[in-house]
This record gives C-alpha cells, structure tokens and sequence, in this order.
C-alpha cells in the first residue's frame, strides 16, 4: 500500500517539477543526516545535496524501481560526494594533510552545533573518505556489499577487505585507546 | 563482544547527532527555483562538454586524414590511436555512469 502511494508519487515526479520538489522534500532530512555524517560540514552537505536533488531529477526518467528510492538518492549522493574528493585530492600526501584540517574543521563545525566531538568520531574521521563511506553505509545505513558496491563503483571483494581492515584498526585503536 | 560495543557506540554517536542537528526543509517555492538554476547548469555544462568533445573529434580527423592521404605507414599508426582513443573515451563515460 505504502509502496504503490510512493511509485504514484514518484510517477508524478517524472512529470512535474513541483511534485518532484514535494517528493524530494520527503527524503531532504534522510539525506542531510547521511551528507552531515560523511562531511561533518552543514555548507558542504547543503550543496551537495542541492546537486544530487538535481542530478535526481534530470535523471529521474531513468530510474526504473531496481531498488527503493531512498538507495537511488543515497547512490547519487555517495557518487557525487567521492567524485567531488577525488578530484580535489589526486595528490597523496595533500590528502594526508588535509585529513588533519578537516578533522580540525569538523571539530570545530561540531561545536559550533552544539554538538561533542567523541572518541568515536575521531576515530572515524581518521578514516580516509571512501573507507568512512563504505562503514557509514554498511553499518550504520545496513546496505548490502552489493547495494555499496553499484552505489561506490568499486568490486564487492574491494568493498568487503576495506571494510574489514578498517574496522579492525578502528578497534584495535579504540581498545588501546580505552585501556 | 569487542565488536559489537565498538559498533553500539558509533550508532549512540552518530544517532546523537541526528537528534541534535537542525534541519531546516527549504519550501517548495525555493526548491522549484533550485533545481530550475540546477538544471539550467547543468545543461549548460552538458552542451560545453560535446562541443568540446566535437571540436576534439574534427580536429583529430582532419589530421588523420591529412596524414593518412600522404604517408603511408602513418596510417596504421593513426588507425591504432583511433582505437586507443576510444577505448579511454569508453571507459571514462563509463566511470561517469554514461556508459554501462
């Protein structure tokens, strides 16, 4: 029932600016609260999610109920958010340096919404981006390594050993950090 | 048991900063006017990309034409470049999703 209100809504959608703009207006605070975790920054979040409620719109023709639409969202957030970094870090060791910027930046982005930076969140935000999206997704969001692995455009094996690996180091850091 | 104190505590972190973080919906009116500035971007940019890559593809056939008509051997040469070129052309409008 619910399923049929949503396809309805979003055949609407095909054909109406205005009745995309309500459907998206449903899925805004999902999407925020997932950008806001990957970024930790309320400006980036904001445009980002201003470009994926475009891409989703000029693309929404093509969405063809292969998953559910929240995934088809998500996907072309996650897209946009690596494509976005990949191309402002090509260089390695920039990467590196800006990774402790950005935790300062998230830091500071945190407190400013009164929000407490914890041991967890530091930890995580020492991830590189593309490891802290695949966690994000597959722990916190429960996709499959299928599901990740269509929305990042990496191989499942490349999805599941990162996951793997990072969550290794994340608890054997925590425990050494707690101990 | 590590494990799974490790994952309960992350999802407390980040469900805790859902519950804290203020989000304020934009009104469909400002949605409406987003999307049509988006769009027009985004078409923009678009139609930038193929003149680009069509200017691209005249100059490239006119030099292999060019060569092909006067050197011989230039023009095996020129062949494998063309298949060179569309290959990496394939692959990089498959990363961007154009191309499965």
């Amino acid at each position: 029932m619910e399923e049929s209100a949503e396809t309805i809504s979003i055949e609407n959608a095909k054909q109406d600016k205005s009745a995309f703009s309500q459907l998206f207006q449903q899925y805004y605070t999902f999407l925020y609260r997932y950008l806001f975790k990957l970024t930790m920054n309320k400006e980036m979040t904001e445009d980002l999610l201003q470009e994926t409620m475009i891409r989703a719109y000029i693309n929404l023709p093509k969405f063809r109920y292969q998953s559910k639409f929240s995934t088809w969202l998500i996907s072309i957030a996650t897209r946009l958010y690596l494509d976005e970094q990949r191309k402002s870090k090509r260089d390695r060791k920039r990467q590196l340096q800006l990774t402790e910027n950005e935790k300062r930046k998230m830091k500071w982005e945190l407190e400013q919404g009164n929000m407490d930076w914890s041991l967890h969140l530091d930890l995580f935000a020492s991830l590189s981006i593309e490891t802290r999206t695949l966690i994000l997704l597959r722990h916190y969001y429960g996709y499959s390594i299928e599901e990740i692995s269509a929305m990042t455009k990496l191989r499942k094996g490349t999805v599941k050993s990162r996951i793997h690996y990072a969550l290794k180091k994340l608890r054997e850091e925590w425990s050494d950090e707690t101990r | 048991m590590k494990q799974d104190e490790w994952m309960k505590k992350m999802d407390e972190t980040w469900d805790e900063m859902d519950a804290k973080l203020h989000i304020d919906v934009p009104e469909t009116d400002e949605m409406l006017q987003q999307i049509s500035s988006g769009e027009k971007r985004y078409r923009e940019r678009m139609r930038r990309e193929l003149c680009r890559f069509i200017i691209l593809a005249c100059v490239l056939l006119s030099v292999y034409m060019l060569m092909a008509v006067h050197i011989t051997w230039a023009f095996y040469i020129m062949q494998l470049i063309s298949i060179i070129a569309v290959v990496i052309l394939l692959l990089v409008e498959r990363s961007k999703g154009r191309v499965t």
